[in-house]
């Protein structure tokens, strides 16, 4: 279960788009002449103005250097942590709480413990041959994502028939509550799961 | 190492003294050291069904899962008052929140009982989940 950084790109766009177009109006307003008429600007914004008088003398300023390099810096740290957010990440739950009053004790269950021990549960099935298991959001509403290797020679009817009568009652026995959501994710394999020997009873 | 202290009956008849004088204090006391008293709650909660333990592994690393084993305790006594830190397994997929509520019930009750200590709250940690088939069985080759 990955979580890619598609809502926090929408945003900064979002916001560079909005800053970028508020220039390009001041833009436009300006080659207009609209800023001039208002009455607002004399001197730099009038049809004789020069708004880039003086430019000059700042570009011979010894704090132009410094303030660019620490301007590029800035924009070097923010390029590379923008970068770092595109890389998926994996989206834990918190640990889950299963205690009735704090006052007595707490219980505490990591859900890797639950998922654990669902892929083992689910490994057990028919030409499942390989599975992991992952559980997000509150105990009480847990969405589960179930991510099933099966071989080549299974029934995918059969193998989510058996999932849903046989794993995931089991989850909610564990859990105590319904689960909010299931996903199944299926891959195929040529590879069986072969085992040493068989139970019986 | 930390002890619970218990000071002896104050019976008088219960004294063994001729003359019936001697006093609770004069008769000894009876100390408790915590690694009893974490004993006792892992005994006691390893006879509770589908609640297990770790085995094996040097120095708590390869160990693995067996519900045959005590579940490892620690205790922190304070006077007579013990809190319980419980790192347990639970037979999956028994409920967890029931099993843990029975688990904290027993040891609040024997624990009192077997130690005399009073046991106000049992943090648990359930450290894993398996399922039945992972319990000792007969292997016929």
């Amino acid at each position: 279960m990955k979580k890619t950084a598609g809502s926090f790109n929408r945003t900064w766009l979002a916001i560079i788009g909005v800053v970028l177009l508020a220039a390009g109006v001041l833009w436009g307003i300006v080659a207009a002449g609209l800023l001039a008429s208002s009455g607002a600007s004399s001197g730099h914004w009038g049809p004789s103005g020069k708004p880039f008088q003086g430019a000059s003398s700042a570009l011979d300023g010894t704090w132009l250097a410094p303030v660019l390099i620490v301007a590029g810096a800035v924009l070097v740290i923010l390029a590379l942590w923008w970068l770092v957010r595109q890389i998926p990440r994996s989206e834990k739950a918190s640990t889950f709480r299963f205690h009735k009053d704090p006052k007595r004790g707490f219980t505490q269950v990591e859900p890797k413990v639950i998922t654990d021990a669902v892929a083992a549960h689910l490994e057990d099935l028919t030409y499942v041959t390989d599975a992991k298991a992952g559980l997000k959001g509150q105990r009480t509403n847990a969405d589960l994502v179930l991510d099933v290797t099966v071989n080549e020679r299974a029934d995918l009817a059969d193998v989510t028939r058996e999932i849903r009568e046989q794993v995931l009652p089991s989850v909610k026995s564990a859990l105590g509550s319904p689960l909010g959501s299931v996903g199944i994710v299926y891959a195929v394999s040529r590879q069986s799961r072969s085992k040493r020997q068989v139970k019986l009873q | 190492m930390a002890s619970a202290h218990r000071p002896a009956p104050s019976h008088r008849e219960d004294t063994g003294s001729a003359d019936g004088s001697s006093s609770a204090e004069s008769r000894g006391g009876l100390v408790i050291a915590d690694r009893v008293v974490e004993k006792i709650a892992a005994q006691c909660a390893s006879e509770i069904p589908g609640i297990g333990g770790r085995e094996g592994g040097f120095l708590g690393v390869g160990s693995h899962a067996d519900l045959d084993s005590r579940p490892r305790v620690r205790v922190e006594l304070t006077g007579s008052i013990a809190v319980l830190s419980v790192d347990l397994g639970i037979e999956y997929p028994l409920p967890i929140e029931e099993t843990t509520e029975r688990v904290r019930e027993t040891l609040v009750r024997r624990v009192s009982d077997l130690a005399g200590v009073d046991v106000r709250q049992v943090d648990i940690r359930v450290t894993y989940l398996v399922p039945q088939r992972g319990r000792k069985e007969r292997v016929l080759l």
